[in-house]
């Protein structure tokens, strides 16, 4: 079920509404589980069978692993397996293909191994959620749910299975157990976030998509300009689709009286790397520092290997292609590198503007990699956006530049409110004002559905 | 907390259905505001009754087509007041030339209506109606198959079908308001500018228009009359039946021939690596049966030497080429004003 459909809409509302009619938390948790296996198998039924194997089987290894006296060997085990299960259906294709080609390289023919047919929705994501709940029973930072009821909503809450936020256990459990006081003003807000993050991802993220997915699919006709709006429209994209897809997952836990953490923070006006990657994709940076940057030896020893290798992976995860290598790679090389030389620039307000200059179309060239669908494609590309002869005797679509400044309009004036309660204290006109505003605008762009992008990772 | 939610609530819905109900009352601007062809009918239809001629085609017509240099031109040339109307736009298929043809035929006050001869991927297109139906939904696309898809088609249907608001939502972008400034302002401000493509670099850059007179001499179109005698062809009669820039034609002109507008067909000049090959003699066997059939005058301009400079790709003319062209033709059509 897509978060951008009429399904969806009336399925949350009916299940709000059946949540609140009942008092018991224990019922309530029951609500939340029946909803999110409908949600989940409402797309590919399926799926469903790998998503109860995984609750199941990752339940017996937290109760086993708070347990045994030898924790990290079964925290080993249990991270393997879910890799494992990971790496079957994401990346075996991408694997088999390169053993295939790095063998014939030496004449050797190898017939394709087998891989996984399709690739489970939101894999990525729960995968990672509770590797992190595994590791931190491993800890002993949280003890392993005895409530398997409690723990299945924690791996399969419908508001972020699909494509996160990533929640850790100590924030979400507790909430999922202790019985939930109904808050106006959370609901209130939530109905807000939810209609912001829709029309996010309906008027900006879809209506940008055609502009992108033209020139990324034809890099040879891009003459320069169009080329670098198509890349600005890329950068818009995507923080669109998952920005507003956060945010719809962020106002429906709201509405259960869930309170997610924020995953988006106006990235892109940040003057670092770093601070980039403290504004995007936040529960996964966090995620990434936790769980793989501190246990490789973080700050204390081989600190520019540990953050590479960091971002590598953070790269490989996102998608099994060399392209995602090359992404990863390239915010590694640049996170280091700011490491190494952290004042190569003074700290006056005209080097700050320049530093954000620099950091911005620097993050929007490294989406080169990410959007191209081929590393050939990526290189058309850059020849489009900086090999010379650049030629320029078309003007890039007006269309185009129009949504560019509905984008920045929109992130200027409703960017903060999406990541705190101002909301809340806003007068009652302006918040009908403005929801209605963001419906008509919704209705208005609906056009066709497209899914977002983060389902495919 | 919770007084505002409710308060919030009764407005945001009250909000929304009072929406409803004056979109329903206003059906038909909110038609015309939705649907992009019934917006260029409905300018037209604003247009004076004075309108001496208007121009029907596809997006090479509005790129081609200045209708303030052609009717100045026109104006020239007879020493009359000419107004014309260019009612070509990007995007449109047979089926709405064919929509926008039976309205001519219903305007008896109109002397004189220029078709554009479109290219295939014109005239092969189906009828469009701006918004499917439930019945449509349900039954058309190859997502009907799974249940889910099946069920979001039928509930988006019931919300067309059923809610004025969700059927002509299109007329609440943004757009609407720059199409109701072109809507007023249609009488004064030549439509087409705010259609064509890479307005906004236009407006940002001073035109220059200057033509050498001795190149506007030169470029003459070929003429083809329903008295114009009939050349020799290897084409037999099936070969021009299933062409489908005859068909097109075909079925636009046995709409117009109900009209009391005397009919032009115009084929606006393309790049040179779009000029039909071999001296395009099956077109030329075309015309010169339409012409005779439909007793129409044809002017064939696509086998002329355009400037390349004149087009901003190679079937589109760019601001210059629109003068010239649009000049060119006032020029070809005053004779028989």
């Amino acid at each position: 079920m897509l978060f951008n459909s009429i399904t969806f809409l009336l399925f949350h509302f009916l299940f709000v509404g059946i949540y609140w009619m009942v008092p018991q938390q224990k019922v309530r948790q029951v609500v939340l589980l029946l909803s999110s296996v409908l949600f989940y198998g409402w797309y590919y039924w399926p799926a469903l069978i790998l998503l109860g194997i995984s609750i199941l089987v990752n339940y017996g290894f937290s109760r086993w692993i708070d347990s045994a006296e030898q924790k990290k060997k079964i925290v080993t085990l249990a991270v393997v397996v879910n890799l494992c299960s990971l790496g079957w259906f994401k990346y075996s294709a991408f694997i088999s293909a390169n053993l295939v080609a790095f063998f014939s390289s030496f004449g050797i023919t190898l017939s394709d191994p087998p891989a996984s047919a399709w690739l489970p929705l939101g894999i990525s994501f729960y995968t990672f959620q509770v590797i992190g709940y595994l590791v931190d029973v491993g800890r002993g930072e949280i003890r392993a749910e005895r409530n398997l009821l409690a723990f299945g909503v924690f791996k399969c809450f419908y508001g972020q299975l699909v494509a996160g936020p990533i929640v850790r256990a100590h924030t979400l459990i507790p909430q999922l157990k202790e019985k939930r006081v109904f808050r106006a003003s959370d609901f209130l807000l939530g109905i807000y976030l939810l209609i912001a993050g829709l029309a996010m991802k309906v008027c900006l993220a879809d209506t940008l998509a055609q502009f992108v997915d033209y020139g990324f699919a034809n890099p040879n006709e891009l003459e320069i300009a169009t080329a670098w709006l198509t890349l600005y429209a890329f950068a818009a994209q995507i923080l669109s689709d998952f920005w507003g897809y956060s945010t719809v997952a962020i106002g429906l836990g709201l509405m259960y009286g869930i309170k997610l953490p924020i995953n988006f923070n106006l990235p892109y006006l940040a003057t670092s790397i770093r601070e980039f990657w403290h504004r995007w994709h936040i529960t996964l940076s966090e995620w990434l520092r936790d769980y793989l940057y501190i246990p490789l030896g973080g700050n204390r020893k081989h600190q520019h290997r540990n953050l590479f290798l960091t971002m590598l992976l953070g790269g490989i995860w996102h998608g099994a292609s060399w392209n995602f290598v090359f992404w990863g790679a390239g915010h590694g090389i640049w996170l280091v590198l700011e490491r190494v030389c952290p004042k190569m620039l003074p700290a006056n307000r005209f080097f700050l503007i320049v530093k954000w200059l620099l950091v911005f179309n620097g993050v929007c060239l490294l989406w080169v990699f990410f959007r191209a669908p081929t590393f050939p494609v990526a290189m058309d590309f850059f020849q489009a956006l900086l090999i010379p002869p650049f030629t320029m005797k078309d003007s890039p679509p007006d269309a185009l530049i129009f949504i560019l400044l509905g984008f920045t309009a929109y992130t200027a004036i409703l960017g903060k409110s999406l990541t705190d309660r101002r909301f809340l204290d806003w007068g009652l006109g302006r918040q009908v004002g403005l929801t209605i505003l963001l419906v008509l605008l919704i209705l208005s762009f609906a056009d066709a559905r497209l899914d977002f992008i983060y389902f495919v990772f | 907390m919770t007084r505002r939610l409710l308060l919030f609530l009764a407005l945001f819905v009250s909000i929304l259905a009072a929406l409803e109900l004056f979109v329903r009352a206003n059906g038909a601007s909110f038609e015309a505001l939705s649907d992009r062809l019934a917006f260029q009918i409905r300018v037209f239809e604003r247009s004076p009754e004075d309108t001496a001629a208007l121009f029907l085609g596809t997006s090479r017509f509005a790129d081609a087509i200045d209708q303030t240099v052609f009717s100045d031109a026109v104006s020239e040339r007879v020493e009359e007041d000419v107004r014309a109307v260019n009612g070509a736009m990007g995007g449109i298929n047979l089926g709405e030339i064919m929509e926008f043809a039976e309205v001519v035929v219903d305007s008896p006050s109109l002397p004189r209506v220029i078709v554009e001869v479109s290219g295939p991927s014109v005239t092969m297109g189906t009828t469009k109606s701006p918004d499917p139906s439930s019945e449509d939904l349900a039954m058309s696309g190859p997502d009907v198959e799974r249940f889910p898809d099946r069920f979001e088609n039928r509930l988006q249907g019931w919300f067309l079908d059923h809610s004025s608001l969700v059927r002509y939502r299109k007329a609440l972008r943004p757009r609407t308001f720059l199409r109701l400034a072109i809507l007023y302002s249609a009488n004064f401000v030549d439509p087409g500018k705010w259609a064509r493509k890479g307005v906004i670099r236009e407006l940002l850059t001073s035109s220059d228009s200057e033509i050498p007179e001795e190149a506007f001499a030169a470029l003459t179109p070929v003429r083809f009359s329903p008295d114009s005698p009939v050349g020799k062809h290897s084409f037999s009669e099936e070969d021009l039946i299933e062409d489908p820039v005859f068909q097109g034609m075909v079925e636009i002109a046995e709409i117009l021939k109900e009209s009391s507008a005397e009919v032009t067909w115009v084929a606006p000049p393309v790049s040179e690596v779009m000029q039909p090959s071999e001296g395009g003699a099956k077109r030329r066997a075309i015309y010169e049966r339409i012409a005779r059939d439909y007793e129409v005058t044809i002017l064939d301009y696509s086998g002329i030497s355009f400037d390349p400079a004149w087009f901003r790709d190679q079937s589109h003319l760019n601001e210059k080429g629109r003068t010239l062209f649009s000049r060119l033709v006032a020029r070809d059509l005053s004779s028989d004003w």
